[in-house]
């Protein structure tokens, strides 16, 4: 049974389209195929995180007004098998695209592929309506910061209005170090204010920025905390039920902070 | 005594109507459709006792012939009530208290208030949602920053409340917030303003309710203290 799922926040700038390619990355070498669509259409930016721009011929807009097949606009990735991507458009506006054809398009892609994951546009006009028109789920990325909380609360409640009931958050960019110093909101904070359930929480990681900058995902380096994040966010999703990472690390301090909480 | 053809006067019992003995029935009969017309939403689907006063003794019949004619312009029950408020027959020789149709409804609205309707929800309210009632609201969940209630009458919030709360909206300064855990933004009751200390201020894990007293609004722990 296919899915497809909607990556969104709100807010700008916390990790929708690193999270979207990672998490296709990711499901692609757990043998799935994959399709993702970016809907942000005239700031695209997932083709460059998946260092796939210069393979470009045809876009989202073509495909939903028939200038080409979806196939067609589906550009495959260089090193990951099963992984394909729709890309936006880059000189058009929202508005070229409805709600209906992405309801189209969502329900003819679920033929083909086994996960179609949306890239959602920051704000919650024209691009966040078409992004979350045909999905059947909602990732909401949020970061431990309070106008990035208030603004996942508000597109939880908009994701409720538009009946998508299935919607699970993830935290991204987590310092353990500023948590523990009670500088930083933590996981319990979030999830108390949002009521929502939990799929997985991204450390923040300075390995993301060179990935992304090289258009390498981190989900496929073993030694990046962030892509460790990743890669439990995909099993979650392919539906095997792995344990939260551990924020409080290897460290030391860490193990004997442990110790004693049990004891209590 | 009474120069308007018809006034109106409120009690807790019901409302009477005061009749200029000087017109004919079927002006009076105009006059009370067009009095009631000005309150006519408000009344929705209650039952309102009515008595007469003033006029010189009409019939029976003419006494229903009237009833019905309120009942169909307020689209409620009106019930004609018998020997109106003997009780301060007095000061009724005292030109009664003349209020609009707003001020009417708004005064019936407190009287009414525990008949009043209630919206339940059962799902936290989130920023950017809205909720308004002519009656009470009564949320199972949390009202988060960002959110708005709006009632007419009270408000109660199994949860926390972080968002914007605005309990008696049309004047109402009886009306009561209450929550499990009260740290709005703003609280509102009627047309008093106040909002949460600036400071992070722990507030006691005990449910609060808030009211006005002396134009100013308070918050107290609502739960007596077990002995």
């Amino acid at each position: 049974m296919s899915q497809v799922i909607v990556v969104t926040s709100g807010k700008g700038g916390v990790g929708k389209t690193t999270t979207t390619a990672n998490l296709g990355v990711g499901l692609s070498k757990l043998g799935k195929k994959v399709v993702l669509i970016d809907t942000d259409i005239g700031l695209r930016n997932l083709d460059v995180v998946l260092g796939l721009e210069n393979r470009i011929v045809y876009d989202l807009v073509d495909v939903v007004t028939g200038v080409c097949t979806p196939k067609q606009a589906a550009i495959k990735d260089k090193r990951f098998d099963g992984l394909f991507l729709i890309p936006a458009a880059q000189t058009k506006d929202k508005d070229s695209v409805t709600i209906e054809q992405m309801q189209d398009l969502c329900e003819k892609l679920k033929e083909d592929y086994d996960f179609i994951i949306i890239d959602c546009p920051a704000g919650i006009e024209q691009g966040f309506k078409n992004a979350i028109a045909g999905a059947d789920k909602a990732l909401i990325v949020t970061t431990p910061e309070v106008s990035a909380v208030r603004d996942a609360d508000r597109i939880i409640g908009l994701l409720e209005a538009n009946e998508i009931e299935e919607h699970y958050l993830i935290i991204n960019r987590i310092r353990p170090d500023m948590v523990r110093r009670g500088d930083m909101m933590n996981v319990d904070d979030i999830i108390d204010i949002l009521n929502i359930d939990l799929i997985g929480i991204v450390p923040d990681d300075q390995d993301i920025i060179i990935s992304t900058n090289k258009g390498e995902p981190a989900v496929v380096n073993p030694k990046s905390l962030a892509g460790q994040g990743y890669r439990n966010i995909t099993e979650r999703l392919n539906g095997n039920n792995v344990p939260l990472m551990d924020l409080e690390g290897n460290t030391f301090l860490g193990k004997l902070k442990k110790l004693f909480t049990k004891k209590q | 005594m009474i120069n308007e053809a018809v006034t109106l006067k409120l009690y807790k019992e019901g409302m009477v109507v005061y009749l200029n003995n000087k017109l004919s029935f079927d002006e009076l009969k105009t006059q009370v459709t067009e009095k009631f017309r000005k309150s006519e939403s408000f009344f929705n689907g209650l039952t309102l006792k009515v008595g007469f006063k003033g006029s010189n003794e009409l019939s029976k019949e003419q006494y229903d012939e009237l009833i019905d004619a309120i009942s169909a312009v307020l689209n409620c029950k009106a019930v004609l009530w018998e020997n109106p408020h003997p009780v301060d027959e007095q000061s009724d020789t005292k030109m009664p208290e003349h209020l609009s149709g707003e001020q009417l409804a708004d005064k019936a609205f407190r009287l009414n208030l525990e008949d009043e309707f209630t919206k339940f929800y059962t799902k936290t309210i989130r920023s950017g949602q809205l909720l308004e009632s002519e009656g009470n609201i009564v949320v199972i969940g949390d009202v988060n920053p960002g959110a708005e209630l709006v009632a007419a009458g009270n408000i109660v919030v199994m949860g926390t409340v972080k968002g914007t709360v605005h309990a008696g909206a049309k004047g109402n300064r009886e009306a009561i917030v209450t929550a499990f855990n009260l740290s709005p933004t703003q609280l509102r009751i009627a047309d008093v303003i106040t909002r949460s200390p600036d400071d992070d201020e722990i507030h006691g894990l005990a449910p609060e309710i808030a009211y006005i007293k002396d134009d100013r609004i308070f918050i107290e722990e609502f739960l007596q203290k077990r002995k």
